[in-house]
């Protein structure tokens, strides 16, 4: 069974293109634009990684990643910032934030899958 | 028989003749020798004042004398002075001059005139100058004969005068032929000498010259003078300086030279007191006047003196004056006693002859007395006045028949004998006795008025007697006559009249009314006031009974009363009478039985007591009041008895205060109710009070109820004096003040919240002037609380915020509560940003302050503020720079990797350079917004201790591929001894990432080398390589904004130009240092230093000591 990935970001660009990519290598996408939309989906189709923008409408990614950890059965979940704010760094450093790492845009994608297979180990190619 | 005393002859002081001749000789020999007497010692006074005159004028001549001396001496002293020294210089004559003057007001000027040959006259003339003018005014005759003595010129060379108007200065003195003639005078005696004397304007400004010669030192023997020292006198000076010692200042001087009369030109010396007043008799003051000749060295000077009236003003003065009186005095009394002793001599003749005159008319009527003495005896016998006389030893020669019936005798058995022999009461004899020598020695009438004697049967008569001296005959002499007339019965009439008066005045005057009844109940007698009081007319009174005015009376209980009152004295009983008009009134009666004249009456007195009645009721009401006010007065109220201090009243309010029923308090004391200390209290205050006598205040007592709770009174205990000021009770109002207490107590607690509360707390009038302060807001300001006291709000906002400071004031005041934020100056005028909350006082009890003020400084929180909306501003950017970089990024990169369809080698070049140029945009903007967050010092710094060789091995490791593109050496030199570092790890590899990054890109060949080095605190970290190097000039630019130097980018134009600005802003925030050091075209060293861990220096000494 393919890793499942959700992408949480609301300029439909990045999302389209991040899709293409993490398709290709394998991996089951979903997509969500706003937090709520994001948490929603989240809890019905438990996904194994979380690429979270943190300039979102509504709730931002911080208290998405929150509201995601509660949910029972989304421990094991992992969450990835993917944020062109740069302060993302200092907090996870020192903040005890609900996530586990961060990538800061523009990002290649070797730095992104990198990141990925770090946390979620070889994609299963089917 | 009576005869005719012969009178006595009149005597006095002075028997034999006092004849009319030696009465006006004593006179005159009297009044004589007074005048001689104090002629005498008037003219011995003026020769006592003659002699002391003469005294004064010979000292004050010789005083003269003595103060002309001492000029003399002072002048040879200055002479002998100026003979030593070998030459006398101007200054040193003008300094001893000026000394000299100043101590002699005398002398007006000296002057030093040398004798100088003539032929050095021209060279002297200069010295005239402008000054001779002023000498001209005292010398006017210098026009002498110059070329008559042309071999010898005296110019005045030196000249110090007094007041510097008379200058003398260079004039020859020989050309005024007075002081020519002075110095010739001079040099013939070889001595002082004096003249020329001045009578200037002013007689008091007259002045004379004294000259004194002086001889060249080692030239003594000759004759001729060398020079002179000249001083001019001013001459009312020297009078005044020689006279004004003297204590005697009345007697005026006048002095001259030639005049015969100084008064008319002469310098005149006053007398002290001016007023020509009257001189005493017999002195003429012209006969004092004194006209003296004085040889003043070789000046004859006139002198006169003469006395003013004042002068004799001696106190002997009035010694002739006493002389002169008391003579005339004694004169006078015994003149004028010889004349009254000469004019009675001439009187007493008169009287002798009209006695002899009288003496004879007398025995003429004697001898008709006789003829009818048969015809008196028979009268005498027959009037019923008692006629009798008395020899001196009371034996009677005269009696009539009356006299003998009132002894029980005949009038013949009587006459011869003693009175006491027949009168039966001693005291009686010895009063009439006494009489009888009164008027035989006195020979003089006297009347007896009220003669008790007690007759033959013991009866007490009383007589009305007189009795006179009468000359019975020449064998008897005088005898006494005695006349008496028995008053007896109207003396008792008088008697009973007079204590009838005196009962009726006590019965009228009464305010009671008296009613005198009979046993039937009538009138006998009633006062004035029974009349008034009832309203009857005192006949029409008289005529009604008892029982019309007092009707509970009637006959039969009148008899009751009646009958009682012959046992008991005295009845009172309460009743009503009827007035006139019917109308009744309570009356009070007191009543008495009583004997008059031996009849038995009822004496009613009665009182009007409707008065009384009414201020009873109206006592009645007032204590009905007064117990009502006791009774419901909010506050504790209670007497006590002063001797055992047990409850007499106890008012509701205390036992209900109490908790206990009001009546088990009345006769018990405090310790029946209260614990043992508070009742000790009480017992002791309310002896002080006791004792003091007067009020005491006990602001504050606990005091415990029945149900033992604890209230607190404000107690006021006051004695309560009978008329002798002894206490009787104590009387104590209390006020339960625990409520107040409690609050005052909360109050309290709440000032101490207040002064010690974080914020800062102001209590603030309406006009904004602090009341109370606390400590943190005193603290906050930066003043001392005293400071704060005298100061208002306004005094500590920033002049720009006082107008929002009014607004929240205006704001507080309608709404009861503003919230705002200010600017705030400390004492020491720095800024800072306070939060305000001003809620308004309401509380009505403590309202001497208008608002409650709320400060806290926000300066740090309005820092951080600006700090995250800085640092928020600058991720903004980031965000919406990066974003679409992203994007751009995302799209090549899928079209790069065929995810979107094949794409042709020249579209794959295209995007491949598009993609580089993105790579240095994206640096370009990470950069910049870093070096912008470093420069806003919004980065926090992630410090921790690391060890510097993995950091140098961690970015050796980035960067290795770089070098290997380009065949250059990449070394690195660790050393695995060094201590930690304190730094942010991830920046301290983008600064070496930077420097080799650099390095590397400049070097074209050689090697880039890494090393590290222990400098003290600080390990240093060097990248050397071999490149083009930097100019010295251009080092400057290097670390600026976008330097990219001009050199460099002929090399690698792609920099950023920020890399090293922001490599030294993080190497600074780390506390270190970053140097370059550089040759140009021979290669470059970048190094910084990373500040060694806290604890870890211990570790690198151990090291060097190992």
């Amino acid at each position: 069974m393919s890793k499942k990935i959700l992408i949480v970001d609301d300029e439909s660009e990045v999302l389209k293109f991040l899709l293409l990519r993490l398709e290709q290598d394998g991996y089951t996408v979903r997509v969500a634009m706003d937090g709520e939309t994001a948490v929603d989906l989240a809890s019905k189709d438990i996904p194994d990684l979380v690429l979270l923008d943190i300039n979102l409408p509504k709730i931002d990614g911080y208290e998405v990643a929150a509201q995601i950890k509660e949910i029972p059965g989304l421990i094991r979940t992992k969450i990835i910032f993917a944020t062109a704010d740069s302060r993302v760094r200092t907090r996870m450093k020192q903040e005890n934030l609900p996530a586990d790492d961060y990538l800061i845009k523009p990002f290649s994608a070797g730095e992104m899958f990198t990141l990925i297979e770090k946390h979620l180990g070889e994609p299963l190619s089917s | 028989m009576p005869q005719i005393q012969k009178p006595k002859r009149v005597s006095g002081l002075v028997s034999g003749r006092v004849t009319l001749i030696s009465v006006l000789i004593v006179t005159f020999i009297g009044l004589s020798s007074t005048a001689a007497t104090s002629y005498l010692f008037l003219k011995n006074q003026q020769e006592a004042f003659r002699a002391k005159f003469q005294t004064d004028v010979e000292q004050r001549v010789i005083s003269i004398q003595k103060e002309i001396q001492s000029i003399k001496q002072v002048m040879n002293a200055l002479t002998s002075f100026y003979q030593a020294s070998k030459r006398v210089e101007r200054s040193e004559f003008q300094k001893f001059s000026s000394s000299l003057l100043t101590d002699n007001d005398e002398i007006n000027g000296l002057y030093w005139v040398p004798r100088i040959p003539h032929a050095w006259r021209d060279s002297y003339e200069g010295l005239n100058g402008g000054s001779g003018e002023s000498l001209g005014k005292v010398i006017t005759d210098f026009e002498g004969d110059a070329a008559a003595d042309a071999a010898e010129y005296y110019p005045v060379f030196f000249a110090e005068p007094q007041n510097g108007s008379e200058l003398m200065l260079g004039r020859d003195i020989k050309l005024n032929g007075a002081l020519k003639k002075l110095l010739d005078d001079v040099k013939d005696s070889g001595v002082t000498r004096a003249g020329l004397w001045m009578d200037a304007a002013s007689a008091n400004d007259a002045t004379f010259f004294v000259a004194t010669p002086f001889y060249r030192s080692g030239a003594e023997s000759e004759e001729e003078p060398a020079g002179y020292l000249m001083g001019s006198i001013n001459v009312s000076a020297l009078l005044e300086s020689s006279f004004h010692h003297f204590q005697n200042q009345n007697i005026e001087i006048f002095a001259s030279m030639g005049s015969d009369d100084p008064r008319i030109s002469g310098v005149r010396y006053p007398a002290a007191t001016l007023s020509d007043g009257q001189t005493p008799v017999f002195i003429s003051r012209k006969d004092f006047r004194t006209l003296l000749t004085l040889d003043v060295e070789g000046q004859q000077w006139k002198l006169l003196f003469y006395p003013t009236a004042a002068y004799f003003e001696a106190p002997l003065s009035w010694i002739p004056w006493a002389i002169l009186f008391i003579g005339l005095l004694i004169t006078a009394l015994f003149s004028g006693y010889l004349w009254s002793v000469y004019l009675s001599k001439k009187t007493l003749h008169k009287l002798n002859r009209q006695l002899k005159a009288e003496v004879t008319e007398r025995h003429a009527a004697e001898k008709k007395v006789r003829a009818s003495e048969g015809r008196i005896r028979q009268i005498v016998d027959l009037v019923p006045q008692m006629i009798y006389a008395r020899d001196k030893d009371g034996c009677f020669l005269l009696a009539n028949k009356q006299v003998a019936d009132a002894y029980g005798k005949k009038v013949e058995d009587l006459i011869g004998t003693r009175y006491q022999d027949i009168h039966l009461s001693s005291d009686e004899i010895q009063r009439c006795l006494r009489d009888d020598s009164v008027v035989l020695e006195k020979n003089q009438a006297v009347t007896v008025l009220e003669e008790t004697f007690t007759d033959v049967h013991g009866g007490r008569r009383v007589l009305q007697t007189t009795k006179i001296p009468y000359f019975w005959n020449d064998a008897v002499g005088w005898v006494v006559l005695g006349v008496s007339i028995d008053v007896t019965e109207r003396k008792q009439l008088e008697n009973v009249r007079l204590s009838e008066e005196r009962y009726r005045g006590v019965i009228e005057q009464s305010v009671d009314s008296i009613l005198l009844v009979t046993k039937s109940g009538e009138f006998v007698d009633v006062n004035q006031t029974a009349c008034s009081t009832l309203g009857y007319q005192h006949q029409e009174l008289l005529k009604m009974n008892l029982f019309d005015i007092d009707p509970s009376y009637n006959e039969k209980s009148l008899a009751v009363c009646w009958d009682q009152l012959a046992k008991q004295k005295k009845k009172i009983t309460e009743s009503f009478f009827l007035r006139k008009n019917n109308s009744t009134y309570p009356v009070e009666v007191s009543i008495t039985r009583v004997s008059i004249r031996n009849e038995h009456f009822l004496l009613f007195s009665a009182r009007d007591i409707s008065q009384l009645k009414r201020m009873n009721r109206e006592l009645e009401k007032v204590n009905t009041f007064l117990d009502l006010i006791f009774e419901n007065i909010p506050n504790m109220v209670f007497i006590k008895d002063a001797k055992d201090l047990r409850f007499i009243r106890f008012n509701k309010t205390g036992a209900d205060l109490i908790g206990v029923e009001r009546e088990s308090m009345i006769g018990k004391n405090d310790f029946d109710f209260f614990p043992k200390e508070e009742a000790d209290f009480f017992t002791q205050k309310d002896r002080e009070v006791l004792a003091g006598g007067k009020l005491v205040d006990i602001p504050e007592e606990p005091i415990s109820t029945h149900d033992n709770q604890v209230r607190y009174l404000h107690t006021k205990k006051i004695p309560i004096c009978d008329k002798n000021n002894k206490p009787i009770y104590l009387l104590g109002i209390s006020e339960d003040i625990t409520e107040q207490k409690m609050a005052l107590s909360k109050l309290r607690q709440s000032n101490i919240a207040m002064e010690n509360a974080l914020d800062g707390i102001a209590q603030i009038d309406k006009d904004s002037g602090y009341v109370v302060v606390n400590g943190a807001y005193t603290e906050m300001l930066g003043y001392t609380s005293a400071e704060m006291k005298r100061a208002v709000w306004g005094d500590h906002v920033h002049p720009q915020d006082r107008g929002k400071m009014k607004e929240l004031l205006s704001a507080a005041q309608i709404e009861g509560k503003a919230e705002g934020e200010l600017r705030a100056l400390r004492k020491d005028g720095s800024l800072f940003y306070e939060q305000v909350v001003l809620i308004k006082n309401e509380n009505e009890f403590d309202s001497d302050f208008a608002f409650y003020c709320f400060f806290k400084d926000i300066t740090e929180k309005k820092y951080r503020t600006s700090i995250e909306s800085k640092s928020d501003l600058i991720s903004m950017v980031s965000h919406e720079l990066r974003t679409p970089l992203h994007s751009i990024r995302e799209g090549i990169s899928v079209m790069l990797d065929g995810l979107v369809g094949e794409i042709s080698e020249d579209q794959k070049d295209i995007l491949m350079t598009n993609m580089m140029s993105l790579d240095r945009l994206t640096r370009l903007v990470n950069s910049f917004l870093d070096f912008q967050r470093l420069e806003a010092g919004v980065v926090e710094f992630d410090f921790k201790n690391h060890n510097v060789n993995d950091l140098i091995k961690k970015a050796v490791m980035e960067i290795e591929s770089l070098a290997k593109t380009k065949n250059l050496q990449l070394t690195v030199d660790t050393d695995e001894s060094l201590p930690l570092v304190r730094c942010d790890s991830d920046r301290t590899i983008l600064v070496l990432l930077n420097l080799l990054g650099n390095a590397i890109k400049f070097t074209e060949k050689g090697f880039v080398a890494v090393s590290v080095l222990l400098t003290g605190n600080s390990v240093k970290v060097s990248v050397k390589d071999t490149g083009v190097g930097i100019k010295d000039e251009e080092i400057p630019r290097l670390f600026q904004k976008f330097g990219q130097l001009e050199s460099g980018k002929m090399i690698a134009p792609a920099g950023t130009g920020l890399g090293l600005a922001i490599s030294r802003k993080i190497v600074e925030a780390q506390h270190g240092v970053l140097e370059v050091e550089s040759d140009y075209n021979q290669g470059s060293v970048f190094s910084f230093t990373l500040p060694i861990a806290v604890g870890s220096a211990q570790k690198v000494i151990k090291k060097v000591l190992s």
